[in-house]
C-alpha cells in the first residue's frame, strides 16, 4: 500500500513538475516581452509613419545674440543667446533623440531659418528632433554637434554659434502604422480569396463527391498540406506567384497581392478541413428532411448545410486570422522586407511579423520596439483565440436551445 | 472545485515560483567572475570588413578569410550587433565590434589598445592604432549622366562640413576643419542637383558597417539634391567591388566598404573611382563585469590562436 502511494506521489510529482515548468517559461516570455517592449508601445507608435519628414536648414546671416530667459526642467538645456531649449528625450523607436522642447516667440530660429531645398523660410515646431549641428563661431572656427553628444553639448554648440551653416531636422518617424495598415490589408485580401474557394471545396468534398479512391486521396492530401512548413509555401508563392503578378499586375518583384495568394494556398487546408468537420456532424435528419420536403440539392446545401456550418467557418476564419498575424517566413519571400508607409497593392511591405525582421536585421538591432510589435502581436493572437472560444459558446447554448 | 483541486494547483504554483526564484539566483551569481575559467572567443563572419580590419590590425592577417589560424570553438557571428549582444551576455566573452557602436551597449566595456583608450579623440590624434578606413567605390562608368553627375556630387558632399558632420552623428571619425568646403559653396559645381530629381533612384549597398553613416548622408543628401530617391542594400564589404565595378557592375550606384579594396588581386578598381569617407576605430571589448582593461596586439593574437585559454592567464 505504501508503496503504491510512493509511486502515485511520485508521478504526480513529475507531472506537477512539468506542468509548472511550463508554465514558468510561458510566464517568463512575456515577462521578458513585456518589460523590453512595454515602454516603447504607444498610441504614437500604432499612429505615426515609419520614416520621418527631414528638412536642412541653416542660417546665414551674422546674429549677435539675443538674452531671452526661460527657466528649463531637469534634462532640458537652454540656449538664452538663441530663445531655443533642447531636450534630451526617445523617439518614438525608443532610440535617443534631441527634441526642441521650448522657441521663444522672439528667437530667430522660429520663423528665420531657410530650408536648403527650396530656400524658403522654414517654420520652426515644438517637437522637432534634431541630429546634426554645424555653426560658425565668430572668431571663425567651425563647430559640430550631433544627438550622439546629448542635448547639454549641442546646446554649448549653439551659444558659440555666429551663423548656422547646416542643421538636420526632422518629424515623426519610427511609427509602426505602415506595417499595421499592410497587416490589415493581408488578411481582407487573403480571406476574400481564401474563404470562397475553402468553403467551396469542403461542401464539395463531404456531399457532392463520391465516395471512392479519388475523393479519399484528396481529403488525404489535404489533411497532409496543413502540415507542410509554411516557407515551402512561401518559395511556391516565390517561384510562382511572384512572377506571374509581375506580368499581370504590373509589380516589381514583391507585392501585397503575391503573399495574399501565398496565404491563401497556406491555409486552405485548415479552411477546408474545419469546415469539413462541421458540416460532417450535421444531423442526416435535417438534410433528408429538406430533400423530402422537396428542396433541391442546391437549396438544401445554401439554405440548410451553410448556415449550419457558419461555427466551423468563423472558426476557421479567426484560425486564418491568427495564421496570418503571425507568418513571417514565407512573407519574407513573396512581400519583401522594405518597410512603407504607403501601402500599394502590387508593392512590398512589411506586416507586423516581418516588421520585427526587419528590425532584428539591422546593424544595431532595435529590440525594444521589436518586443513592442511582438506585444501587439501576442495581444491580436490572444483576442482572436477568446474569440474562437466564445464563438464555439455561443452557438453550442444556441444549438441547446 | 474540491479541496484535492486546489492542492494540486497550489503545488503547481508553489513549484512554479520556487524554478522561478532558480531562475533569479543563477543569474545574480554570473555577476562574480572567476577568472580561471575559459575565454569564449567571438568573431565577425569572413565577409565582415571588421573582421578583416581588426586580425590585419593586430597581425594575424591569415584570420582574415578562414577561421584555419583561430582556436577551435571561436564562435562566428554574422553583426556588430549580434557580437554586441553576445558579448553583453556572456561574462567570460571577449570579441571586436566598431567604436562607433561601443557606446549603444552598457554591459559590454572597450579595452584600452596599446596603452591608449578608445575614443574619437584618440583616433583623430593617431595614438589609437587599432584602426580602419571606410571607403566608397562608384562605377567606371555610367549609362544615366543624371546619375552619373548626382554620384559625383553626393561624394563631394562626403568631404564638406556639412557631410562630415553627419558622418560624425553616426559615429564616424572626420575631423571637420574651417578649410573644408562647405556644401553651399560648390554646390553651384554640379548643376545636376538644383533639378527636380525625385524620379531619379540611386543604388547604394557594401559594408553593414558603413550602412547607417551612408544612410544618414542619403537622407540630407536627398534634401539637398532635389528629392533624389535611395534604395540602400547593404550585405558586407565584398559586394562594394563586385557590385559596381567586378563581375556584377552596375548594381549599385555608389558602394561602401570598411577594410581597403585588394587592388592588386581581386579588386582592381579603377583610378579615381575610389576614395576614403571615415576612419573607424576597431574595440577589443569583454563583459562589462570583466576586470581585465587593457590590451595589445601580441595578447590578442595569443587569445585568438588559442596559446593562452584562461582570463587569469592575462589578467594580472
Amino acid at each position: 500500500m505504501s508503496k503504491r502511494k510512493f509511486f502515485d506521489g511520485l508521478l504526480n510529482g513529475i507531472t506537477y513538475l512539468f506542468s509548472s515548468l511550463g508554465i514558468v517559461i510561458l510566464a517568463l516570455i512575456f515577462v521578458f516581452i513585456f518589460s523590453t517592449g512595454g515602454s516603447t508601445l504607444s498610441f504614437d507608435l500604432l499612429s505615426e509613419d515609419y520614416y520621418s519628414t527631414n528638412y536642412v536648414v541653416r542660417y546665414s546671416s551674422p546674429y549677435e545674440g539675443g538674452n531671452y530667459v526661460y527657466s528649463p526642467s531637469d534634462n532640458e538645456y537652454f540656449s538664452s543667446k538663441w530663445g531655443i531649449a533642447l531636450e534630451d528625450t526617445t523617439s518614438i523607436e525608443g532610440t535617443d533623440a534631441i527634441s526642441i522642447s521650448y522657441i521663444d516667440r522672439e528667437s530667430p530660429l522660429i520663423d528665420g531659418l531657410v530650408n536648403v531645398s527650396n530656400s524658403n523660410y522654414h517654420h520652426l515646431e515644438i517637437g522637432t528632433y534634431i541630429s546634426t549641428l554645424l555653426v560658425n563661431t565668430e572668431d571663425g572656427r567651425v563647430l559640430s554637434s550631433s544627438v550622439r553628444n546629448g542635448a547639454e553639448k549641442m546646446c554649448e554648440t549653439l551659444n558659440q554659434a555666429q551663423t548656422i551653416t547646416n542643421m538636420n531636422l526632422s518629424r515623426g518617424g519610427g511609427g509602426i502604422k505602415g506595417s499595421l495598415i499592410s497587416t490589415l490589408y493581408l488578411i481582407l485580401f487573403t480571406l476574400i480569396l481564401l474563404l470562397p474557394l475553402g468553403i467551396a471545396a469542403a461542401i464539395y468534398l463531404s456531399i457532392c463527391a463520391k465516395d471512392n479512391k479519388i475523393t479519399r486521396a484528396l481529403k488525404t492530401l489535404i489533411d497532409m498540406s496543413s502540415g507542410v512548413p509554411s516557407i515551402i509555401f512561401g518559395l511556391v508563392g516565390l517561384l510562382i506567384f511572384v512572377p506571374m503578378l509581375n506580368g499581370i499586375i504590373g509589380s516589381d518583384g514583391h507585392s501585397l497581392i503575391a503573399g495574399a495568394l501565398t496565404m491563401t494556398i497556406m491555409l486552405l487546408p485548415t479552411v477546408i478541413s474545419t469546415t469539413k468537420e462541421t458540416i460532417d456532424v450535421i444531423p442526416k435528419k435535417i438534410i433528408n428532411g429538406s430533400l423530402a420536403l422537396g428542396a433541391s440539392q442546391t437549396q438544401t446545401t445554401f439554405k440548410i448545410i451553410l448556415p449550419n456550418a457558419i461555427p466551423g467557418i468563423l472558426t476557421s476564419t479567426l484560425l486564418a486570422i491568427g495564421r496570418i498575424i503571425g507568418e513571417s517566413a514565407a512573407l519574407i519571400f513573396v512581400m519583401g522586407t522594405q518597410i512603407q508607409d504607403n501601402i500599394i497593392l502590387n508593392q512590398g511591405s512589411t506586416t507586423l511579423a516581418t516588421h520585427i525582421y526587419n528590425l532584428m536585421g539591422l546593424e544595431n538591432p532595435n529590440t525594444s520596439l521589436a518586443a513592442a510589435i511582438a506585444i501587439i502581436i501576442l495581444i491580436a493572437v490572444l483576442v482572436l483565440n477568446i474569440l474562437v472560444k466564445l464563438v464555439g459558446l455561443y452557438f453550442k447554448k444556441k444549438g441547446l436551445k | 472545485m474540491t479541496r484535492t483541486n486546489l492542492l494540486k494547483v497550489c503545488a503547481c504554483l508553489g513549484l512554479a515560483t520556487t524554478l522561478v526564484a532558480c531562475g533569479g539566483t543563477t543569474s545574480s551569481n554570473q555577476s562574480s567572475f572567476d577568472s580561471s575559467r575559459n575565454i569564449t572567443l567571438y568573431t565577425r563572419d569572413t565577409t565582415s570588413g571588421t573582421r578583416d580590419g581588426f586580425f590585419t590590425g593586430i597581425g594575424l592577417g591569415d584570420a582574415k578569410e578562414d577561421n584555419a589560424p583561430l582556436k577551435d570553438g571561436v564562435v562566428t557571428v554574422d553583426s556588430n550587433g549580434t557580437m554586441m549582444n553576445r558579448v553583453a551576455a556572456d561574462v567570460y566573452g571577449l570579441g571586436y565590434i566598431s567604436l562607433s557602436t561601443l557606446s549603444e551597449n552598457d554591459s559590454i566595456k572597450g579595452l584600452d589598445y596599446d596603452g591608449v583608450e578608445p575614443t574619437e579623440a584618440n583616433v583623430l590624434s593617431g595614438d589609437y592604432e587599432l584602426t580602419r578606413n571606410f571607403n566608397y567605390i562608384k562605377c567606371a562608368s555610367y549609362s544615366d549622366s543624371t546619375k552619373e553627375e548626382l554620384v559625383n556630387a553626393f561624394i563631394a558632399y562626403m568631404s564638406t562640413q556639412e557631410g562630415k558632420a553627419v558622418i560624425q552623428s553616426e559615429g564616424g571619425i572626420v575631423e571637420i576643419k574651417t578649410t573644408d568646403p562647405t556644401w553651399a559653396s560648390i554646390a553651384s559645381q554640379y548643376p545636376a542637383v538644383s533639378k527636380d530629381n525625385s524620379s531619379v533612384t540611386l543604388n547604394f549597398g557594401g559594408s553593414t558597417s558603413v550602412s547607417n553613416t551612408a544612410k544618414a548622408l542619403a537622407e540630407s543628401f536627398e534634401q539637398l539634391a532635389g528629392g533624389v530617391k535611395f534604395s540602400h542594400n547593404y550585405l558586407g564589404s565584398g559586394d562594394a567591388y563586385t557590385k559596381t565595378q567586378g563581375s556584377n557592375a552596375g548594381e549599385f550606384d555608389l558602394a561602401f566598404a570598411s577594410r581597403e579594396f585588394n587592388l592588386t588581386s581581386s579588386e582592381p578598381a579603377a583610378e579615381g573611382t575610389y576614395g576614403t569617407l571615415a576612419i573607424d576605430a576597431i574595440v577589443a571589448v569583454c563583459n562589462i563585469a570583466n576586470p581585465y582593461e587593457a590590451t595589445d596586439a601580441a595578447t590578442l593574437v595569443s587569445m585568438y590562436t588559442g596559446e593562452v585559454t584562461t582570463w587569469a592567464e592575462v589578467i594580472d
